[in-house]
């Protein structure tokens, strides 16, 4: 009887006490945060919510009045030729010069630094005008900056875009003095630059493949020599590239390149060498800018250029090559 | 008495233990919800949470930002990184986690402590310079999600991966961090509850039957042990069945009968022991009467214990310890008293209940009897286990047949006729075809031996030529 009685009372005390005690303790929990991963800092939905804003920002601008609303998502070489466009639309009273800037995008191509600025682009479908997709880049300077559209170019036809890490891994900036490629950013652009302006005769024509854009200013100088050699004026065609200040954008390729995209502006020069020979601005949109300036034996157009180029990392054989360009007339005078 | 006390200690014991676990599910239930709120101490016009303290309770959070009357307030979501580049060089105040179920620790940010000593000494100086003008962080494209409103803002937000962090800013001049105040629901488990009511309950059981043990000890013991007379009952009726003599003493009215004049109104008095009052009389003799109990159960032994010490447990290790005391009187000078009564008793009402007693005695005594008794039936059974060897053979080529015939082991031991045999060849076979699995279980007649495990176990050792019993009784 004792020892059972104990027993129970054992027991009865060690249930309770138990009880009792594990209904006192709860701990309070600690912040298990997940481990930082390498990923886009832009998610996709932010991502298009970003183009979503910028295009509507683009979208209700159409005129040249409006302009300066373009700045809450425009920035740099991107503002710059629209704000160029929107005068030449208006100065043409028609649309044609605006480069459709809807945002439907094939691909994106995020970024996966941390730090500030960040650059991300895209690649929209091929707009309804067929004319050929644009690629965009976009840029944000500081924290409490906006995404801005910062420059565009339309793609060459046909090219072929290098591939980029997925958009949910980001893709890192790349500085413009990677020395991991053939050319740093930065240098490509002067190289090219020189390219442009003398063609072939350039030092560094062997870095470039040949491109549309090459080919474009060989016919076209061409036409404009022939036009005023046919009235035996002595035509002389000559173009000037030359790299803005704006920072160089690059963003890393999959096979350890980089997309490079940088502003530059040129100017175009028609002479007509014999005395006597007068000329006038030869396309239409420059006949807008041309407005009463005076005809004489020059023309000069001023142009706000983007280009894009791949440059292939420096153990490759690959040559930079042009992937899309921006052309855009500014300003037309007579020398 | 101590058996009463201790009945009503586990009786409240179990009660106590039912209403906790039931107050536990309501009245003591927590809240369904943590509310914990940050208040910021700095002088800064921002509040940021590290990661992970939006999750810290549960996946979903609310969070209410509050200012003064009258001023803007932004909450906003977003990575770490996107937060903390926002924030900047801004002096901040950084929510680090709970340092009770109601408020959270909230200390100035840690991202500006190291490189910015500096910095900070700007960040103090410029707000000093234009007190309190409070960054907007509202539409920044880097927010996942973000409210913005006067005086009180509030947000929900789901879990989702990544190291997502809440940026709450007090807006405009003179504005002042907000205080936060984060509900997250809480799933409210009861551990309790059912540990509380079963435990208890069984607690409550335990006690209710102590109680009652204790009440019939007590009736026993105010007219003499009537509680043994209560058991004494059963035991009877058992005992009838197999023993004619004890049948005669079973009739428990005859003892009744008998004893009444003995004169014990209070035992008659009670209603549910109409059988005990006739131990009553006994009591008195107790003495004497032990003693023929004892002398009872050396008969009682070899006959009863075979059958029943195995069944009875629990109720009756306690009267054996007095027995056991009982036992030895016996052999002192209780002895000489017994005699006498034994021969008077015997033929009458008593005696039954001092044969009873023996037969508790035993039960009682059943740790170290009942070995014995298991022994007796394996030993009975072991006849099965002689027939068991020629069908042990056949079970093992149909084992499954084995199985299907639980059924037999009622018919067992009938010889099986022919059209038996076949019927059980035909059921093995589909047996082994897995067809019509049920006719072995109905047929009437399969074997007995091959279900019992003593006659398996016979079979077994007579295959492989083992001797001897079940070798664990033996």
């Amino acid at each position: 009887m004792r020892r059972s009685t104990t027993r129970i009372t054992a027991v009865v005390a060690t249930v309770l006490a138990t009880g009792l005690l594990t209904g006192c303790a709860e701990e309070l929990p600690t912040p298990t945060p997940e481990a930082p991963v390498a990923e886009a800092v832009v998610t996709e939905s932010q991502e298009r919510k970003i183009l979503d804003d910028v295009a509507s920002v683009v979208g209700k601008v159409t005129k040249s009045s409006e302009a300066k609303s373009l700045g809450s998502r425009l920035t740099g070489p991107a503002l710059d030729i629209r704000e160029t466009q929107l005068k030449v639309a208006a100065a043409r009273r028609d649309t044609e010069p605006l480069t459709d800037l809807s945002m439907t995008m094939q691909q994106v191509i995020l970024p996966s630094d941390q730090e500030w600025p960040r650059s991300s682009f895209a690649i929209t479908v091929q707009p309804k005008d067929l004319t050929t997709p644009v690629l965009m880049a976009f840029d944000q300077a500081t924290a409490r900056d906006q995404y801005k559209l910062w420059g565009w170019v339309r793609l060459l036809p046909g090219v072929t875009m290098p591939r980029f890490a997925e958009p949910l891994l980001g893709s890192p900036a790349v500085l413009p003095d990677d020395k991991s490629l053939k050319v740093t950013p930065a240098d490509a652009i002067k190289q090219y630059a020189s390219v442009l302006t003398v063609d072939k005769s350039s030092k560094y024509a062997d870095t470039f493949t040949d491109d549309d854009l090459r080919q474009f200013f060989r016919d076209y100088g061409k036409l404009q020599v022939d036009a005023i050699n046919k009235e035996d004026c002595g035509g002389a065609f000559k173009v000037e590239y030359e790299p803005t200040k704006d920072p160089v954008k690059a963003v890393r390729t999959a096979d350890g390149g980089a997309l490079v995209m940088a502003a530059m502006i040129s100017q175009e020069t028609i002479t007509a060498k014999e005395e006597g020979c007068e000329i006038g601005p030869p396309t239409e949109t420059t006949q807008a800018l041309w407005g009463n300036t005076t005809v004489t034996n020059v023309v000069e157009v001023n142009y706000q250029d983007i280009v894009a180029m791949y440059v292939p990392p420096k153990e490759s054989d690959d040559q930079v090559s042009l992937v899309g360009y921006e052309h855009v007339p500014s300003s037309v005078g007579n020398g | 008495m101590v058996q009463r006390f201790l009945a009503i200690l586990l009786i409240l014991a179990g009660l106590g233990g039912v209403g906790y676990g039931v107050a536990t599910a309501t009245v003591l239930r927590e809240s369904d919800t943590v509310v914990a709120t940050a208040t910021p101490s700095g002088d800064g016009t921002m509040v940021v949470t590290e990661p992970g303290v939006l999750g810290l309770v549960d996946d979903q959070v609310t969070v209410r930002a509050t200012v003064p009357e009258g001023q803007k307030v932004t909450l906003a979501l977003g990575s770490d990184v996107d937060v903390l580049g926002w924030v900047g060089q801004d002096p901040y105040d950084s929510v680090t986690g709970l340092s009770s179920w109601e408020t959270l620790s909230v200390v100035p940010g840690a991202g500006a402590a190291p490189e910015g000593e500096a910095a900070e000494g700007e960040a103090a100086e410029e707000p000093a310079g234009k007190p309190g003008t409070g960054p907007d962080p509202a539409g920044s494209d880097m927010w996942i999600s973000e409210v913005t409103g006067e005086t009180t803002v509030q947000m929900r937000w789901t879990e989702q991966p990544g190291r997502t962090v809440l940026l709450a800013a007090g807006v405009g001049e003179g504005a002042a961090a907000p205080t936060l105040e984060f509900t997250w629901p809480r799933p409210v488990n009861t551990p309790f509850l059912w540990p509380g009511v079963l435990g208890g309950g069984f607690l409550l059981i335990l006690g209710v039957f102590l109680a009652i043990g204790a009440r019939r000890k007590n009736r026993g013991s105010g007219k003499g042990r009537s509680s043994s007379a209560g058991r004494t009952r059963k035991t009877d009726s058992d005992l009838s069945r197999r023993d004619t003599v004890f049948e005669v003493d079973g009739d428990r009215s005859s003892p009744a009968a008998h004893e009444p004049p003995a004169g014990f109104p209070p035992a008659l008095g009670d209603p549910a022991d109409g059988g005990t009052a006739v131990y009553p009389p006994a009591g008195r003799e107790l003495p004497g009467r032990d003693r023929p109990g004892r002398d009872r159960p050396e008969r009682g032994r070899p006959e009863h214990e075979p059958v029943r010490p195995p069944e009875r447990g629990l109720p009756e290790p306690e009267q054996d310890h007095t027995r056991t005391w009982g036992a030895p009187a016996p052999f002192g000078g209780a002895a000489p008293i017994t005699p006498p009564p034994v021969p008077e008793q015997v033929p009458e009402p008593v005696s039954p209940a001092a044969s009873v007693r023996g037969i508790r005695r035993r039960r009682g005594q059943a740790p170290g009897a009942a070995p014995v008794p298991t022994g007796q039936p394996s030993a009975e059974r072991t006849p099965f286990g002689g027939v068991a060897p020629e069908q042990a053979p056949a079970s093992p080529q149909a084992p499954a047949a084995a199985r299907a015939e639980p059924a037999a082991p009622a018919a067992s031991g009938k010889p099986l006729t022919r059209r038996e045999m076949r019927l059980r060849e035909q059921a093995q076979l589909r047996a082994a075809t897995g067809a019509m699995p049920t006719v072995p279980a109905s047929e009437p007649e399969p074997e007995p031996e091959p279900e019992t495990p003593s006659s398996r176990a016979a079979a077994w050792r007579q295959t492989w030529g083992v001797t001897g019993n079940d070798g664990g009784n033996s």
